[in-house]
């Protein structure tokens, strides 16, 4: 139990239907008219930067960064803080490296652009699974956190609950997919952000009031507060059960920094800016919000574990991903006045919402995938009527194996599968993005190769670490199979994923070689430069 | 990772490529706006035209996306570095009260927020100007689009 009081009960459920009505309401609303794809995919590229970057940041900030790497901010402290820059840092290698190109070569899916360089049903069927393997284990991660959430909020502890949120909460997400379409999901996104970020600010200040306005207050009692006393404030809490410690956290910093942008959900977003200079100005706001939220996170988590200590955080969840709940209701005080009570509202909405959007915007993901990738090669490509509805039916055939798979695995760690979903950013997706934009003697053989054996050395080696079996915090406690020193795979995946595409390539680049050569000669103004002409559809009447 | 020694030759036409063989200078359709027809670029000098501005955009834009990739990851590998190397450094007290690693992770922060507004000009600055003026010939080479009656 929580023992969070009624008032604060009652409002938060207030919060959380009038949120999900209105933001229903908004994506019919919102949602594409008629049968256009374009409206579908990309919402006619018409979005502003500013609002295109709240979205990106929404898609960015998912309830694993909210839950996840906040519980480690409380518990480990450094590492937390150090996990929290990489994904910074990680969004904004996209922005240097990666936006304009993807913008300027993509048109809705990550299989268009890797087939503008490599056309062939192979490529668009592999970019496919791999958008797949990397996304559903995330929406897995994030459905079964709303029974969590949920039940931690309103204080119900009966499973059938959960499993009832869980699938309510599934129902929703594939509605807001389904009938929204890219604009729908990215009205849900920009609110989100907005309500999180502003809720966050407020939540800080009174954290920050608590300790006399001294981040040093803050974090010294947070160190003494945690029990590890200075090795809180220092590295290595987090990787101590590892044998290599070092290379662990090198481990997963790579797999954070390299996998946690190039994942689908978010280099979607790349192709709803209108020209290559909105998307610069998007992801500036982005960045910017992301940073902002990185700051907010780690004051108040910390001030979670300086307000309430180690038994009460880790009480609640081992791994402590309840601790940007609790430490907003420590700021807060027990006993809440009326408006006390509905801020605090404010904060579980916000985190409820950044699940709800977040498992939304994948589910988007993976329809258009689905819908446009297999079909696209076609020799006769469908109607856009039918792709349409195809892609809407895409939404419900991904969205219920992922509410069936949440329900299932709820009762366990849900970290492998985060990870799994970072992994695979990196090991495949990555390279093959980086090769096929960047590099012009790549090869279709070497872009298959990058995909499947990056893909495959991440699904193998994940199973053999101690994330999955061996400590008492794994996904299956009871068993030993931990033959993989690491938590993370990404310290052999990535090479693995790098070096396939670069041998594959030098390979077969003989033969096939120069064709790719002169296709990237061809494509070379479009990625160097963007379109000759933007599309102005949307301001057709 | 592609490789372009390019520059170092003359900025004749290739052979056999479209835009060598003579073509008479291409005016747009009836329909299109005089805008349109002011905006493409007229070679000024004889190493000016489409094939060196491509090379000079290619050059621009490689410069931009390394440089700000190494100073993004650059500072971020030296703190993981000094963090695991010598913990004696980051635990020591730094004017404040913070640890030094603590501070040094946190002065990150603000440092994104430059480092995003200094990549903004220096895009607006050194590679719009020249990505626009590949857009302006693609424009111009490319075939007129059809419209429907």
């Amino acid at each position: 139990m929580t023992g969070f009081s009624g008032a604060a009960q009652s409002w938060s459920l207030v919060a959380f239907c009038s949120v999900v009505a209105v933001t229903l309401l908004l994506c019919v609303l919102t949602g594409p008219a008629g049968d256009d794809l374009d409206d579908f995919y990309t919402g006619y590229r018409t979005l502003s930067p500013l609002r295109n970057g709240l979205a990106v940041a929404g898609d960015y900030i998912s309830a694993a960064t909210v839950l996840t790497v906040g519980g480690i901010i409380a518990l480990c402290g450094y590492d937390g803080i150090v996990l929290a820059l990489s994904t910074l840092l990680s969004l904004m290698l996209l922005m240097f490296v990666l936006a304009e190109p993807l913008h300027n070569t993509g048109r809705f899916t990550m299989g268009d652009v890797l087939a503008r360089r490599r056309p062939g049903r192979a490529v668009r069927i592999t970019a496919c699974l791999v958008t797949l393997a990397s996304l559903v284990p995330m929406m897995v991660v994030q459905l079964a956190g709303v029974g969590q959430l949920l039940a931690f909020v309103l204080g119900f502890s009966d499973s059938t609950m959960k499993n009832g949120c869980v699938v309510g909460a599934g129902a929703l997400m594939i509605s807001y997919a389904a009938l929204g379409g890219m604009r729908g999901t990215a009205l849900i996104q920009i609110i989100k952000t907005v309500v999180l970020l502003v809720s966050g600010l407020v939540v800080t200040v009174l954290v920050l009031r608590s300790f006399g306005w001294s981040p040093q207050a803050l974090f010294h009692t947070a160190a003494r507060q945690s029990g590890a006393g200075p090795g809180y404030l220092t590295w290595g809490l987090q990787y101590r059960s590892g044998p290599y410690p070092a290379l662990d956290m090198a481990s997963t910093q790579l797999a954070i920094v390299l996998g946690g942008a190039c994942l689908p959900h978010v280099t979607m977003r790349m192709y709803t800016a209108g020209t290559p200079r909105q998307v610069r100005r998007a992801m500036s706001w982005a960045v910017a919000s992301v940073a902002l939220f990185v700051l907010l996170l780690t004051l108040v988590c910390t001030g979670a574990m300086a307000l309430l200590g180690r038994a009460q955080i880790a009480g609640a969840d081992p791994h402590g991903s309840t601790a940007y709940l609790l430490g907003a209701r420590a700021a807060f005080g027990a006993d809440m006045s009326r408006a006390e009570s509905l801020l605090f509202a404010t904060v579980t909405t916000a985190v409820f919402l950044t699940l709800l959007a977040s498992v939304a915007s994948m589910t988007l993901a993976c329809a258009n995938t689905l819908a446009h990738d297999l079909t696209a090669s076609r020799r006769t490509p469908p109607a856009p009527a039918r792709e349409l509805n195809l892609a809407r039916v895409c939404a419900l055939g991904i969205g219920v194996p992922v509410i069936l798979l949440a329900v299932l695995a709820q009762h366990r760690s849900l970290q492998p599968l985060a990870t799994v979903s970072f992994c695979l950013g990196a090991s495949a997706i990555a390279p093959a993005l980086l090769y096929s934009l960047f590099w012009r003697r790549y090869t279709r053989a070497g872009l298959l190769a990058t995909l499947l054996v990056g893909s495959l050395s991440v699904l193998v080696l994940m199973t053999g670490t101690s994330l999955v079996s061996g400590s008492p915090l794994s996904a299956f406690p009871d068993a030993h199979f931990d033959w993989f020193p690491f938590n993370t795979t990404a310290l052999a995946s990535v090479p693995a994923g790098f070096l396939a595409g670069w041998i594959t390539t030098l390979l077969t680049s003989r033969r096939s070689g120069d064709r790719a050569d002169g296709r990237f000669e061809a494509l070379e103004h479009l990625l160097l430069a963007g379109p000759a002409k933007p599309a102005s559809k949307g301001h057709l009447p | 990772m592609s490789h372009d020694s390019s520059e170092l030759r003359p900025a004749l036409p290739e052979p056999g490529h479209p835009s060598s063989s003579p073509a008479p200078p291409r005016r747009g359709p009836a329909w299109s706006s005089d805008e349109d027809q002011e905006a493409v670029p007229q070679p000024t000098t004889p190493y000016d035209g489409p094939h060196r501005t491509l090379r000079l955009l290619r050059r621009a834009g490689r410069r931009q996306r390394r440089v700000a990739a190494f100073l993004a990851v650059a500072p971020f590998a030296l703190f993981l570095a000094l963090t695991v190397e010598v913990p004696s450094l980051m635990t020591r007290p730094a004017p404040g009260g913070l640890p030094t690693g603590l501070l040094l992770a946190l002065v990150q922060l603000p440092f994104t927020w430059l480092a995003v507004l200094l990549y903004e000009w220096t895009a607006r600055r050194f590679v719009d100007p020249l990505a626009r003026r590949v857009r302006d010939y693609d424009r111009r080479d490319a075939p007129a689009p059809e419209r429907a009656p």
